[in-house]
């Protein structure tokens, strides 16, 4: 019915502006989450222990149950089974030479020894890939998820999700997450891609720890240790991109920081992880941000999006390349795990 | 600042309440001086240079309108100026980096430099809104509008993002009509609400995250049945996105006196690809063959003729969407469709039963939209080199996704009807009755709907 009646109008307004208070009381928790987020407001110090509810198991299992009669459907046969796995050999590093100094002889033939490059050697068994992160890792993922399909016929799993970190374990609890992931023993590889959303201070026990003081390094480093950790328990070598250089004031210069401590927490535990500088990739100097790159085929093109973070496409498939390069197909037969490792160029 | 955040839905009350006050102290052009206000002041919560854009743009036509009104003798050459205005300007920040990057290889235009400009949001609409203004005050269908009325009717805040296209009869008279306002259709107001929040928050983000985006992503590790599978899930996310949106600024138009007009009219229940241009995003549809295909020619020069115009609106519809070579190969695909069902036609062919004929126009649209959701035209080609992996497993619930699918096309069929029966339903308890039955829908709304705040695809046109 329409109205132009001013008392009725006024009922309507009442009755929206009721509407919004009860969407707000009865959905507190998604209303809070939205202003840390996009806001770093924190309202609220729960922290409360996340894990998979009854109902959510319940999902789990009827949807795999779908699946499998489906699989037998088609195919008429049961679908595969997990064989029981066996512990898997621990990770071993070979000892690198120390990278020779570069030689600096002003002759045309100029030769200077690049130092060994980082990279893990994925497992020659059927193991899955596993790509983790945040919105950032959302784009580079589907690249290269193609590229470990199409070069090394391996499979992966993208876990990555938009807006997530280590600051807020609470909204998502990412060495939760992959503990559970590493656990199930489908993966021996992960490659990890996060840092844009935690450049904000870290509320833990009623205090506020300031980013980027020496109690926020300590309390974000042993998150970063606690995904290392777990990897290591369960044969997982990873692949740590560091986080960009940025466009955006607030987050600009604190991204060194992270990457930092991100260093720190890998150097501990060299046989399980390497960590990837990304800016060499993304910028002229290895840490100037530029929107823009100029490349041998296309010339300059444009690599990060208006907001100064993300990636165009070819930004994506830039770093999709940069992780690639980091991979080392298998091993022969003999060795069967993978590690972390140098490789001479 | 959009449309599904907390902080639009806290400035539209206040708004709202501002507005109805307004519109008892100083009637419809307070009203209307409010609106405008609310309308620069939400578009410059993006940026500040769209809105001093938006605004220097609509002087220029506005004044061109005007002076077409006192020069009847220049009318053609002041169309002309005003259409190559308004093309020019969108061209140059939605398809100037497209030439540079695309094009670049075959006529060496690597030279040129590149410009670091943003995407305007509603630029494609708000310049379609513009070319329908001029073409109806120069062809004397209507007056010029006066300067307050032309800027409201260029960036009226629920249209201004992803339309729909309102011609001037449609919007602009209700925006100069004298009539005090009314709040129109309390509660199927609230109903489209309902709504938006259902295909927007639920199904389309269920749809993204659990189909769509793992398997174009890659869709060379998944089974031919969950390639088909992502390809219907996507021509589904599409709808409810474009069509939650709708349905979203239908409703805050209703809440501020104005109709809309209709922009989708259950699309995949067409049994012709005319039929489906008919029922989706009509206003554009409307706005291609008033201002494209008919002053091409139309249907009025023979046969080959009007396939010719038929496939050149298309492609031009498909450039519209996007700047890149799979939204023109999109228009082709549209456009020989056209060609395609036209041949049919005019052979001596059989009637096609209406579910086969409807489940012919829904594949063939469906396959189209992989050109829409494809960066480029190497993933749109992995893609189709994908539905041929009978032998992989299967790792997505078919089953799930089929029932879905089913249960969006049965709803379809007298969606209309079912949702005025629930408005005359609601309409019997009060206003803070049907306030709390609302705020109930919705919360079971988000605890089904996956989590994270949703975009909406078409805001990048």
């Amino acid at each position: 019915m329409d109205s132009n009646n001013p008392m009725l109008i006024g009922r309507q307004l009442a009755a929206l502006s009721l509407l919004a208070l009860l969407t707000l009381a009865f959905n507190f928790e998604a209303f809070t989450g939205y202003l840390q987020q996009k806001h770093q407001i924190t309202l609220s110090d729960a922290n409360p222990q996340t894990s998979i509810s009854t109902l959510e198991h319940f999902k789990n299992q009827s949807n795999q149950r779908m699946i499998d009669a489906m699989q037998l459907l088609l195919t008429g046969a049961p679908p595969r089974t997990q064989a029981p796995l066996a512990a898997p050999p621990p990770a071993s590093v070979e000892q690198c030479a120390t990278p020779a100094a570069p030689q600096t002889q002003l002759t045309p033939s100029l030769t200077v020894q690049t130092p060994p490059r980082p990279a893990i050697t994925l497992a020659a068994s059927e193991k899955k890939i596993l790509l983790a992160g945040d919105s950032l890792m959302q784009g580079v993922a589907p690249h290269v998820q193609t590229y470990l399909r199409k070069q090394f016929n391996r499979l992966s799993t993208d876990l990555s999700k938009q807006s997530t970190g280590l600051l807020y374990p609470h909204r998502f609890n990412w060495p939760e997450t992959l503990q559970a992931a590493f656990a199930t023993g489908d993966y021996q590889t992960a490659v990890i891609f996060l840092g844009a959303n935690d450049t904000w201070d870290i509320h833990q026990q009623g205090r506020s720890l300031r980013f980027g003081s020496d109690e926020w390094k300590t309390a974000y480093g042993q998150r970063v240790a606690s995904i290392l950790q777990a990897a290591k328990t369960h044969g997982v070598s990873i692949l740590w991109l560091a986080a960009p250089p940025m466009g955006r004031e607030d987050l600009k210069n604190r991204i060194p920081i992270l990457n930092e401590v991100y260093a720190q927490a890998i150097a501990q535990f060299p046989e399980t992880a390497v960590f990837i500088p990304t800016g060499n990739t993304l910028t002229v100097d290895g840490s100037t941000y530029s929107p823009f790159m100029t490349l041998p085929q296309t010339g300059e093109v444009r690599v990060r999006t208006q907001d100064g973070v993300h990636f165009t496409p070819i930004g994506q498939r830039l770093l999709a390349q940069l992780t690639f390069n980091h991979l080392k197909p298998p091993a022969p037969p003999h060795t069967g795990s993978s590690q972390a490792d140098y490789e001479t160029p | 600042m959009h449309y599904l955040s907390p902080e639009f839905a806290f400035a539209f009350l206040i708004l709202l309440w501002a507005y109805w006050f307004a519109g008892l102290s100083g009637g419809v052009s307070l009203q209307n001086r409010l609106l405008l206000l609310a309308s620069y002041g939400f578009y410059a919560s993006f940026d500040w240079r769209f809105a001093c854009l938006l605004a220097g743009f609509s002087l220029g036509i506005l004044g061109l309108a005007h002076l077409a009104c006192r020069h009847q003798k220049h009318l053609n050459a002041l169309l002309g100026l005003g259409v190559c205005i308004a093309v020019l300007n969108l061209a140059l920040f939605k398809y100037y980096n497209f030439f540079r990057e695309s094009l670049a290889g075959g006529f060496a235009l690597h030279s040129l430099p590149v410009l670091d400009i943003a995407l305007p949001l509603g630029i494609s609409f708000y310049t379609f809104t513009a070319i329908a203004y001029l073409v109806a005050v120069i062809k004397q269908q209507r007056p010029a509008a006066n300067l307050a009325d032309g800027l409201l009717y260029l960036s009226f805040f629920p249209t201004l993002l992803a339309g729909p296209i309102c011609r001037p009869h449609e919007l602009l008279n209700q925006i100069e009509a004298p009539q005090p306002r009314q709040l129109l259709n309390f509660s199927y107001a609230l109903l489209l609400l309902v709504s938006a929040l259902i295909k927007k928050m639920w199904l389309a983000n269920w749809l993204a995250q659990s189909w769509v985006n793992p398997i174009f992503a890659d869709p060379g590790q998944y089974q031919t049945l969950e390639v088909v599978g992502a390809l219907f899930a996507y021509a589904w996310q599409l709808y409810f996105d474009f069509s939650g949106y709708t349905d979203l600024v239908t409703a805050l138009a209703l809440l501020l006196g104005f109709n809309l007009p209709i922009n989708f009219r259950q699309p995949y229940l067409a049994t012709s690809l005319t039929d489906f241009w008919q029922r989706w995003h009509r206003s554009l549809s409307l706005w291609i063959r008033d201002f494209i295909y008919i002053p091409l020619g139309g249907n009025r020069k023979g046969w080959l003729r009007t396939q010719i115009n038929l496939v050149i609106a298309m492609v031009l519809s498909g450039l519209w969407h996007g700047a890149g070579l799979p939204f023109l190969l999109w228009g082709l695909w549209h456009g020989l469709g056209y060609v395609a069902q036209n041949t049919w036609r005019s052979l001596p062919t059989p009637a096609l039963p209406r579910r086969l004929s409807q489940a012919l126009t829904f594949t063939f649209v469906a396959f189209g939209w992989v050109l829409f959701r494809s960066n480029d035209w190497p993933s749109a080609l992995a893609f189709c080199q994908a539905l041929s992996q009978w032998h992989l497993p299967l790792q997505q619930n078919s089953v799930l996704l089929g029932l879905a699918i089913v249960v969006f096309f049965k709803y379809s069929q007298n969606s209309q009807a079912r949702l005025a029966q629930l408005e005359q339903t609601l309409a019997k308890a009060a206003p803070w009755q049907q306030a709390i039955i609302v705020a109930c829908l919705i919360a079971g709304i988000f605890a089904l709907a996956p989590t994270g705040t949703p975009g909406f695809i078409y805001y990048g046109f």
